[in-house]
C-alpha cells in the first residue's frame, strides 16, 4: 500500500510542521515579553532587601573613593518629595526599604565630575565586589567649540549591574555658561544591548543641562546619600532638561563661508549683547518665566552658534500663559527702558526694551488649535502682522556662556520663519515682508490705538 | 481505498465529537485525488506560513532590537583593529647619499628626507625588536659641534635589545669625537673609526647584539661626496616577552608599560630594574590659592621638552595634576604618549595657518579651550613644554595671584623675569612691576582673556606672533605685569619657531632660575621706598669698577632718554651689562631694577620717568 504509507508520511510532516510552528510561537512570544519589559512583577519581599543591599554596597565603595554623588533617581526622589509632604516620620523609622525600592530595577545616581579624580582604580574595585560595568565614553563637548581639538573622550554614564540591578551614574560636568551637563548614552555597536533595560533610564536618551543643585545629606532606608536640597524642583528640572548641542561642524562652515565681522564696533556689539542677554535671563529667572531665544538671535545661534552681528537686537520669545504684567518693571529695574508696548494680553502682545543701545525685542506667543503664533503691529499704521509657527517644545542651549532656551525643534522653527535658505545672510530685512511665515492680520481699530500702540 | 484508515498519530487534533464531520472529511479523502491535491496544498500552505512566520519573527525581533538601540543610533562602527603581523623577519632598506637619505621597514617608508639645505647628519632610527614599530626618530647634525655629544646621550639611552637603523645624510663626520665613533664601534659597526669626511654609511644593528649590515662608501677627494649607499637586510623578531620589562602590575607601571613598547629615549623611565618615577608626589602647599586654577602647558612636537617640561611641574610644590592640560599642535603621537605616560588630559589641535600665526592660533585654541574645560576658573596659568618649572612656582603664584583682582592695573603675573640673569638677579622674594607682558609661565585672568583679547585674537591670516600682539599699546592698554627677581621658569628649549642654539646660549641660558623652596615673598601688597645711592657717574658703566665693592646696598644711576622712542641710551647699558637688549623690557615707567655684584641696580631714564625727579631730589 504505497499511497497509504505516503499519504501517512504526508500527514506527519504536517503535525511536525505545526508542531514546529507552534514552537516558533510560543519562542516569539516568550522573546517579545522579554525583551520589552523587564519583569516588574517578579520583586517579592526578598528582593528588596537585595536591592538594598546592592545599593549599599555601591555606596560604600563610592565613599571609600570620594565619589562626589547624589541620588538623582527620579522615582526614589518622588517618593521622597511626596512622603516628605505626608508622613515625615517614616524617615525616622526603622531601616526599611520605602525609598530606594522603586519597584525598578534600576536606580540613578549623579556624578559631579568636576571634583573627583578620574579613577581606574575605583573600576577594579567595583569589579572585585562583584559588579557588572558598563562604561559609557563619549566626545568631550567643552572642547567641541572650537572644532579643530580633539580630546580624549571623557566618560558620560557608569551602569553597575549587580543580581539583575542597575546602578546608574550619570556624569554631571561643569559647562562654561554656569550649569551642569550630562552627556546622552549612546550604546557603541559592539556593546551589549541587553546589559541594562536602557529604556527605563532617567538619563541618557539626550543630553541634558542642570542648575548645580544644592545639595544635603541624609538618611533614606538607613544608607547616607545626599539628595537635592530642592527635591521638587530637581524634579521638574529633570524632566526639561534635554540640551541641544549646537552644531559647531556647520557654524564652522557657515563661518568659512561668510566670515564673522571682527571690526570692533560688532566686537562691541556681541559685546553688549551677551550681557544684556545675561541681564534679561537673570530678571525672567527671578520672575520663573521660562523664554526662548526667537527671530535672529535664534537664527545666529542655530547658524553661527553666536551672534548675528549686523542684527541690532536681541530677539526672545514668551508663552502668553507665562505673561505677568511684573514683566515691565522688572525690566525696569534691571536698568532697562521700556521702548514700546504693542498690543494686548488677548491678542499680539509685544515689549520692546532699550538697554544702552541694543533693543531687546519680548514677543508673546500664542497658541492656536496646532499652530503657534506671535504678533507684530506697525505703529504709524496700525496694521496687525501674524507669525505662524509649527507647535514645538523647549530645550536647552548654550550662547554667550549662558545657558538658555531654544525651541527643540530649531530647524523648523527658524525655517518657518526665514525660509529654507535661512542658511544664507540677508542683511536688508523688512520684519513685515521678508519673514516667510508672515500673514497680514488686519489693522487695530483707531479707537484703541493709544491703549495698543505706545511708544515711548 | 475503502481500506485506508488515517494514521492514529496524525489524529490528535481532530475531535472526537466531530464525528460527521470526521466522517465527511473522510468521505471526501476517498477520492485519491482529492486527497493528494487537498493534502498537497495543506503541506505548501503550512510550509508558505511557516516561512512567513520565520521572516516576521526574524523582522520584529530586529524591529525590538532596533527599538532597544532607538537612542544608540549614532553608535559608531569601530574598525577592527588589523590583526598583529604574523611575519617574523623584517625587510630593511636603508640608503644614504649626499641630498636623500630614506630607510624602508617592511616596504614602508619610516623615514625619507631629501629636502634641500636641511637634515645633515646622521639620522637614527630605533625600532622595537619585537613588534618592529618605530619607536623614536632623531637626526644628528654631527657636522656641526656638540651633536655627537646629543648622540652618545640618547644613544645610551636606547634600551638593549632594539633595533638601531643608521644612516648619514650630507656630512656627518666633521664633529664626530672620537668617543662617539668609540661608541658606534662597540655597537658593531666596522668602519665607525675610519669614517670621515662627506663618506656615505648605513648601519643596522641590535643594540648590544647582532649586526644585520653595514655600507660604507669613502669620499674620494675632499671636494666631492661619497657614492650612495643602499643597505638591504634582514631582521629577525624577537617573541615580545624578551623585549618587556616585569615591572609589578600596578596602575602606574601599566603607563610606563604601554609608553615603554612605543617609544625609545626617554632614560630611565623604561629601566628594567630601577625604573625612574612618573608620580612625584610633592609637598602641598598650606592655603594654596592657586590649586585649582587650570594649567595650560601649549606643546608642539618635541617630546623630549615636553617631558622634562612635565617633569619639573609635577615636582614643583603645590602641583594639581588634575588641572593640568597639554595642548598639542598637530596629531603627533609622542607628545601624546608622554602626557598620558604622566597621566595627565591631552588635547590634540588642528594646526591652522603656518609659522607665527600657527602658534598664535593654537595658543589661542588653548586658551578657549581651558577656560571652556574649567568654567568655574578666573584664571588660568599658561606655561610652555620648554620652561623648566621652580618648585616653589605655585607658591610665588599663590602668593601673588590676588593681586590682579585687587588691581585693575595688572596686566597678568609671570615668572619670568627678562633681565633676571644669573648676575643681574639676587632677591627671590622681591617683586617687580614692569610695563612689558614678560609670558613664559605666567597667570592670565578670565575676564581679560574672555572680554578683550578673545574677541579680537589676530586672525590665522595675520602672520603675527600673539605675544608680540599682547605687548602692543592698542591690547596692554598700559597695564602691568608682576615679575619675580629670580625668575620662576627656565627657558630650556633650543630648538624652537624663534629659537637657535646660538640665540639661546647668548639670551636664555644664563637666566637665573630659582631652586629655593617656599620662598616668602615680601612687600606684595606695596612698593617701599627706599634709601639709594647715586653711582659715579663719570665712569664708564660697563666696567666693572663702576659699582663699588659694597654689599646690599641700593644704587641708582641714569641714563638719557628724551622719548620713549629714544632707547639707544638703554640698549648700549643693556648690552654691556649682557641683559636682554633687542628689544626694551622689564622696566616700569622709564625705570629698569636689577641687581649688580649683590646690590640693588635703579637705572632711571631721565628726565621721562616719573622716578627721576624724585631721585633727582635725593641728590641735590
Amino acid at each position: 500500500m504505497p499511497r497509504v504509507n505516503r499519504t501517512a508520511v504526508l500527514s506527519l510532516l504536517i503535525a511536525s510542521s505545526s508542531a514546529f510552528l507552534l514552537f516558533q510561537l510560543y519562542y516569539y512570544r516568550k522573546y517579545v515579553s522579554k525583551k520589552g519589559s523587564t519583569d516588574r512583577k517578579g520583586q517579592g519581599l526578598f528582593s528588596l532587601s537585595v536591592l538594598q543591599q546592592t545599593v549599599k554596597k555601591f555606596l560604600a565603595l563610592a565613599q571609600r573613593f570620594g565619589l562626589p554623588l547624589f541620588l538623582a533617581d527620579t522615582a526614589a526622589l518622588t517618593l521622597l518629595s511626596h512622603d516628605a509632604l505626608r508622613q515625615r516620620d517614616r524617615l525616622v523609622r526603622e531601616p526599611h526599604c520605602s525609598f530606594l525600592c522603586t519597584g525598578r530595577p534600576i536606580t540613578s545616581f549623579a556624578l559631579h565630575a568636576n571634583l573627583w579624580k578620574y579613577e581606574p582604580s575605583f573600576l577594579l574595585a567595583a569589579e572585585q565586589k562583584g559588579f557588572e560595568l558598563l562604561e559609557l565614553r563619549g566626545e568631550d563637548p567643552r572642547l567641541a567649540s572650537l572644532d579643530t581639538l580633539s580630546g580624549q573622550e571623557i566618560p558620560l554614564h557608569f551602569l553597575f549591574r549587580l543580581h539583575g540591578y542597575i546602578i546608574h551614574v550619570v556624569f554631571l560636568y561643569e559647562r562654561s555658561g554656569n550649569y551642569l551637563w550630562s552627556g546622552a548614552l549612546r550604546l557603541r555597536a559592539d556593546a551589549d544591548r541587553g546589559f541594562a533595560p536602557f529604556k527605563l533610564l532617567d538619563y541618557g536618551r539626550h543630553a541634558g543641562a542642570y542648575d548645580r543643585p544644592e545639595l544635603v545629606l541624609t538618611v533614606l532606608d538607613g544608607l547616607d546619600v545626599r539628595i537635592p536640597r530642592n527635591v521638587s524642583h530637581f524634579l521638574s528640572e529633570q524632566r526639561h532638561a534635554r540640551f541641544l548641542e549646537c552644531r559647531y561642524r556647520d557654524a564652522r562652515n557657515f563661518l568659512q563661508m561668510y566670515p564673522d565681522d571682527v571690526s570692533p564696533v560688532a566686537v562691541e556689539f556681541r559685546r553688549k549683547v551677551k550681557s544684556l542677554l545675561h541681564l534679561t535671563s537673570r530678571t525672567l529667572a527671578a520672575l520663573n518665566i521660562p523664554f526662548w531665544l526667537s527671530s535672529g538671535t535664534c537664527l545666529g545661534w542655530f547658524r553661527q552658534c553666536s551672534v548675528i552681528s549686523y542684527s541690532r537686537d536681541v530677539d526672545i520669545g514668551i508663552f502668553i500663559s507665562d505673561f505677568s504684567s511684573d514683566i515691565i518693571s522688572a525690566f525696569r529695574d534691571a536698568g532697562l527702558s521700556l521702548k514700546h508696548k504693542f498690543g494686548k494680553v488677548e491678542d499680539s502682545l509685544e515689549l520692546s526694551f532699550l538697554s544702552d543701545d541694543v533693543k531687546l525685542d519680548v514677543f508673546f506667543f500664542y497658541e492656536d488649535g496646532d499652530v503657534v503664533w506671535n504678533g507684530g503691529t506697525q505703529a504709524k499704521s496700525g496694521r496687525k502682522f501674524k507669525y505662524v509657527f509649527p507647535p514645538f517644545s523647549l530645550c536647552w542651549a548654550e550662547l554667550l556662556e549662558l545657558k538658555v532656551r531654544v525651541p527643540c525643534e530649531t530647524l523648523d522653527y527658524v525655517t518657518a520663519n526665514y525660509g529654507a535658505t535661512w542658511n544664507v545672510p540677508v542683511r536688508s530685512w523688512d520684519w513685515k515682508t521678508s519673514p516667510s511665515n508672515v500673514q497680514e492680520n488686519g489693522v487695530w481699530p483707531p479707537a484703541e490705538w493709544a491703549e495698543l500702540i505706545q511708544v515711548y | 481505498m475503502e481500506t485506508w484508515t488515517p494514521n492514529p498519530r496524525a489524529k490528535p487534533f481532530i475531535p472526537r465529537q466531530q464525528r460527521s464531520l470526521y466522517l465527511t472529511w473522510k468521505y471526501k479523502l476517498t477520492n485519491k485525488r482529492t486527497l493528494r491535491r487537498f493534502c498537497q496544498a495543506g503541506a505548501v500552505l503550512f510550509l508558505l506560513i511557516t516561512v512567513i512566520v520565520n521572516i516576521k519573527l526574524i523582522l520584529d525581533t530586529r524591529r525590538v532590537a532596533n527599538e532597544d538601540a532607538a537612542a544608540q543610533d549614532y553608535g559608531e562602527k569601530r574598525t577592527p583593529r588589523r590583526p598583529a603581523n604574523g611575519r617574523k623577519v623584517l625587510d630593511i632598506e636603508v640608503y644614504s647619499s649626499r641630498s636623500k637619505v630614506y630607510m624602508a621597514v617592511d616596504g614602508t617608508t619610516v623615514l625619507e628626507d631629501d629636502m634641500r639645505e636641511q637634515g645633515r647628519g646622521i639620522h637614527v632610527i630605533v625600532l622595537n625588536q619585537a613588534t618592529g614599530h618605530v619607536m623614536a626618530k632623531r637626526i644628528f647634525d654631527t657636522y656641526s659641534p656638540h651633536e655627537d655629544e646629543a648622540m652618545i646621550l640618547f644613544l645610551n639611552m636606547v634600551t638593549r635589545g632594539r633595533v638601531l637603523i643608521f644612516t648619514i645624510k650630507d656630512e656627518g663626520t666633521f664633529h664626530l669625537k672620537d668617543a662617539a665613533k668609540n661608541l658606534l664601534k662597540s655597537l658593531g659597526s666596522q668602519v665607525s673609526l675610519t669614517l670621515s669626511w662627506r663618506d656615505m654609511w648605513t648601519l643596522v644593528v641590535k643594540k648590544g647584539g647582532q649586526v644585520y649590515g653595514e655600507k660604507h662608501s669613502k669620499s674620494p677627494a675632499l671636494s666631492t661626496w661619497g657614492d650612495p649607499v643602499l643597505l638591504k637586510t634582514e631582521v629577525q623578531l624577537t617573541a615580545s616577552e624578551e623585549a618587556e620589562c616585569h615591572w609589578t602590575d600596578t596602575e602606574l607601571n601599566k603607563r610606563r608599560k604601554l609608553f615603554c613598547s612605543k617609544v625609545e629615549g626617554y632614560g630611565s623611565i623604561c629601566s628594567c630594574k630601577d625604573p625612574a618615577p612618573i608620580e612625584f608626589n610633592p609637598d602641598p602647599l598650606p592655603n594654596n590659592n592657586v590649586f585649582n586654577v587650570p594649567v595650560a602647558v601649549i606643546a608642539g612636537n618635541r617630546p623630549n621638552y615636553l617631558y622634562r617640561m612635565l617633569r619639573s611641574l609635577l615636582s614643583a610644590h603645590g602641583v594639581n595634576p588634575q588641572v593640568i592640560t597639554v595642548f598639542i599642535d598637530g596629531y603627533y603621537e609622542e607628545p601624546m604618549d608622554v602626557v598620558e605616560l604622566f597621566g595627565l588630559k591631552g588635547v590634540q589641535h588642528t594646526p591652522i595657518s603656518i609659522k607665527n600665526a600657527r602658534v598664535s592660533q593654537h595658543y589661542k585654541a588653548s586658551l578657549t579651550a581651558t577656560f571652556n574645560l574649567h568654567p568655574e576658573a578666573d584664571y588660568a596659568i599658561v606655561l610652555e613644554e620648554d620652561l623648566d618649572i621652580s618648585i616653589d612656582f605655585f607658591s610665588f603664584l599663590s602668593q601673588t595671584v590676588h593681586l590682579l583682582d585687587e588691581d585693575d592695573s595688572l596686566y597678568c603675573i609671570s615668572a619670568w623675569n627678562d633681565q633676571g640673569y644669573e648676575h643681574t638677579a639676587e632677591d627671590p622674594a622681591l617683586l617687580y612691576r614692569v610695563e612689558s607682558m614678560p609670558g613664559l609661565g605666567w597667570v592670565l585672568k578670565k575676564s581679560l582673556y574672555k572680554d578683550e583679547l578673545e574677541p579680537k585674537w589676530p586672525t590665522p591670516e595675520k602672520l603675527w606672533d600673539w605675544d608680540m600682539w599682547m605687548r602692543m599699546p592698542e591690547q596692554r592698554k598700559g597695564r602691568e605685569c608682576i615679575i619675580p627677581d629670580v625668575s620662576r621658569s627656565y627657558h630650556f628649549g633650543i630648538i624652537g619657531l624663534n629659537m637657535n642654539g646660538y640665540f639661546h646660549e647668548v639670551y636664555f641660558k644664563k637666566h637665573k632660575f630659582n631652586t629655593v623652596p617656599n620662598v616668602q615673598l615680601k612687600n606684595v601688597d606695596g612698593c617701599v621706598h627706599r634709601e639709594a645711592e647715586v653711582l659715579d657717574h663719570t665712569k664708564n658703566p660697563c666696567e666693572d669698577s663702576f659699582l663699588p665693592d659694597s654689599e646690599g646696598k641700593t644704587y641708582v644711576m641714569f641714563i638719557k632718554m628724551e622719548t620713549e622712542m629714544d632707547t639707544s641710551t638703554w640698549t648700549e647699558l643693556a648690552k654691556c651689562l649682557h641683559v636682554w637688549d633687542l628689544d626694551v623690557r622689564g622696566y616700569h615707567r622709564g625705570m629698569w631694577r636689577l641687581f649688580r655684584k649683590r646690590n640693588h641696580v635703579l637705572v632711571v631714564a631721565v628726565p621721562i620717568s616719573p622716578y627721576s625727579l624724585a631721585y633727582k631730589m635725593t641728590v641735590e
